[in-house]
């Protein structure tokens, strides 16, 4: 009969080690250099977005979490808190991966089984972002910011100082083609108004003649600066590693960054 | 004991609830979907892609299998038996098995997890309120990345997908199937892994015409198609053929002639009401009465352009029912093949005739029998997993409510 964990010494690489209840057992962005095997107790697992913490999942005993490392990832995308007395087995990843490897057979199988869960992982988490409160949170912003580019550019007429917009117009086909949010295509333009990229233009309102102007022109100085700084968040996107270091970042795309981050917290563009 | 390959075509079960496993499973290629059972209708929990693996569970104690695990794409899958894990298993140090036992039980909670969530909402895989973003997304990718030519626009196809999933947020399953109905409906062709698309105008035609309906009319069934108005429409336009249209596109017809010529071609039971029954799928036409009997008036591009998009729609709704774009059994369609293999690809083929023979089969077919002709029997033998419409003796899937060749309803 095989002799339990808790009675053999764990072999070297694997560490036993316990928790008390809201304990950080990693944090969000920390080097993924270990995984963690659960004996007791529940692990939550939680996003920071705009000052709040999102739980993503929970973990419970028998299962694994952590292995980001095992994916391929180098930080950690989740921070693990303790939500009770938790005891598990910290498994350096480079002992990891070689009893995961250890024959053929049990090689392709642990692929398998690591990649369906970054799969299913995947999914749930994306259901748990769709209750995420954030205006605008990083995985929004290349669509959002693509589509104000490509509908401008379609829809819009060029002009001697850029590119204008129908204002309700443009909003509808954006909403209607790729179900993008007007709220958030009229905050992101009050960002580009902020940076001197863009400017408004307000008409009479057509059916009360006493009620405030509405919003009826947007001119475009320049699209391709929205086009580059989509084309830069898509790449941020795929490899945030790359960079890491803010000398990388325009300074274009590093003023619209700070606008975006100052909307995610405040709730609105100022 | 050993390992094998499998492959699996589209729309075949893989496995179905109470089946005993004795096999592991690890996807080498295309995509299998994880469903319940609820109300008689599938619902899917999870998609999976290469290398995902089903029925590892059984590797670490019996396993009640209680899900339909079915091939959205043509597959191939490893076989390897579940004795065999276990030998290997049994034979690996206890924390190595800890570990990927582990691994195992998170992705059973994960399962569990995504299974209670998505049995509490219908999912379709093109559900109404993203039906024209998803064709949407298909026209201004490929209008983006692509070279407009004289056959079509070109575009590599993992730029497109590349494009339509990291910057427009379109799911990769549902952008491929989206691709696979205008790929059988001859709109587009795939290549030597470079994406034609042929029928531009049409594509953008048909999602601005849903996306107008969708958000604007408050009528469920405005959007569904219903072949009963389709004929109509199809034998009015027809008809109007004998008619000049003037300079702006209006059609006027005499309308006793216009109602005879109706009747003669849908039989006497036809009513004009039928015809303005239209105006409730948003076809208008204007009569006028003169001394003649009146006239009707109606913009004819309208009507041929409505014709594309319920064609379009009834692909939508097969694609909903079914749950996969199955392209196979449909007479002169170009061969669904979003990876295809080397040896799966034909030297070369003539698309755009494909497309054109797809396209006048589906406008001109009717039954022989209607035509007093006496129908062509196939003299081929059935193959015994084969399933045929008793109509037109076309390849049906079970789980079809009509035949897609001749609409005929299946009990």
């Amino acid at each position: 009969m095989p002799s339990s964990p808790r009675t053999e010494p764990p072999p070297s690489g694997a560490q036993p080690k316990s928790f008390k209840r809201g304990d950080v057992i990693y944090s969000q962005g920390a080097p993924a250099t270990n995984l963690y095997l659960l004996q007791s107790g529940i692990v939550s697992l939680s996003m920071a977005r705009s000052g709040e913490n999102l739980e993503l999942m929970q973990v419970a005993a028998s299962q694994v979490f952590g292995n980001e490392g095992l994916q391929g990832k180098f930080v950690r995308i989740a921070s693990a808190v303790a939500n009770n007395d938790v005891t598990l087995i910290e498994i350096e990843l480079a002992m990891a991966k070689s009893w995961l490897e250890s024959t053929p057979l049990i090689k392709t199988i642990s692929r398998s089984l690591i990649e369906k869960q970054r799969g299913l992982a995947q999914d749930i988490f994306g259901i748990q972002m769709e209750s995420d409160p954030t205006p605008c949170p990083p995985e929004r912003i290349t669509k959002l910011f693509a589509v104000l580019y490509h509908t401008a550019s379609y829809t819009g007429t060029k002009k001697p100082a850029g590119m204008s917009v129908v204002w309700p117009s443009f909003k509808k086909y954006a909403q209607r083609t790729f179900l993008e949010s007007p709220v958030r295509l009229e905050q992101a333009v009050l960002i580009l108004v902020k940076l001197g990229y863009a400017t408004l233009e307000y008409i009479p309102c057509e059916t009360d003649p006493d009620a405030p102007d509405e919003l009826g022109f947007v001119h475009f100085r320049d699209l391709e600066i929205i086009r580059s700084f989509f084309e830069f968040f898509r790449e941020y996107m795929k490899s945030p590693g790359n960079f890491q270091d803010p000398s990388k970042i325009a300074p274009l795309h590093q003023s619209m960054l700070v606008e975006i981050e100052r909307w995610n917290t405040s709730g609105k563009v100022a | 004991m050993k390992i094998t390959t499998r492959t699996l075509k589209t729309g075949q079960m893989l496995l179905k609830p109470g089946t005993r496993i004795e096999n592991l499973y690890i996807l080498q290629s295309g995509c299998v979907s994880i469903c319940l059972t609820k109300n008689s209708r599938l619902i899917e929990v999870a998609k999976l892609f290469s290398p995902f693996s089903i029925g590892d569970e059984a590797a670490f104690g019996p396993l009640s299998w209680t899900s339909t695990a079915l091939a959205l794409r043509d597959s191939s899958v490893i076989e390897i038996p579940v004795a065999l894990v276990r030998e290997q298993l049994d034979k690996a140090p206890l924390m190595h098995r800890m570990l990927i036992k582990a691994l195992s039980d998170t992705c059973k909670a994960s399962f569990a997890e995504l299974k209670a969530q998505r049995s509490n909402r219908e999912t379709l895989p093109c559900p109404p309120e993203f039906t024209s973003k998803i064709f949407g997304v298909i026209f201004h990718t490929a209008r983006i990345l692509g070279t407009a030519g004289d056959r079509g626009t070109s575009v590599s196809w993992e730029a497109f997908r590349d494009y339509a999933h990291e910057v427009f947020d379109e799911p990769l399953h549902r952008l491929e199937d989206g691709i696979g109905v205008l790929l059988k409906m001859g709109y587009a062709s795939l290549h030597q892994e470079t994406l034609t698309i042929y029928e531009m105008k049409q594509i953008e035609a048909f999602f601005e015409y849903y996306s107008n309906s969708y958000f604007r009319s408050s009528n469920k069934d405005f959007l569904k198609t219903d072949p009963k108005s389709t004929k109509v429409t199809e034998e009015f336009i027809k008809v109007s053929n004998n008619y000049p249209t003037d300079r702006g596109g209006f059609a006027h017809l005499p309308f006793k002639a216009t109602m005879d010529a109706m009747k003669a071609a849908l039989g006497q039971s036809f009513e004009s009401d039928q015809l303005f029954r239209l105006e409730q799928k948003g076809l208008l036409m204007k009569r006028v009465a003169n001394a003649e009997g009146g006239t009707l008036s109606f913009y004819k591009p309208d009507f041929e352009q409505m014709i594309l998009n319920w064609k379009v729609l009834k692909e939508i709704e097969t694609w909903n029912e079914n749950g996969f774009v199955n392209s196979e059994g449909s007479a002169g369609a170009v061969t669904l093949a979003i990876h295809p293999s080397a040896a799966s690809q034909p030297a070369e083929v003539d698309y755009a005739a494909e497309r054109q023979r797809f396209s006048a089969l589906l406008t001109n077919w009717k039954p022989a029998a209607s035509e007093g002709k006496v129908p062509q029997i196939r003299t081929e033998t059935r193959k015994p997993e084969e399933l045929w419409c008793p109509v037109c003796m076309s390849v049906i899937q079970k789980s079809w409510k009509s035949c897609e060749v001749c609409g005929n309803p299946i009990a």
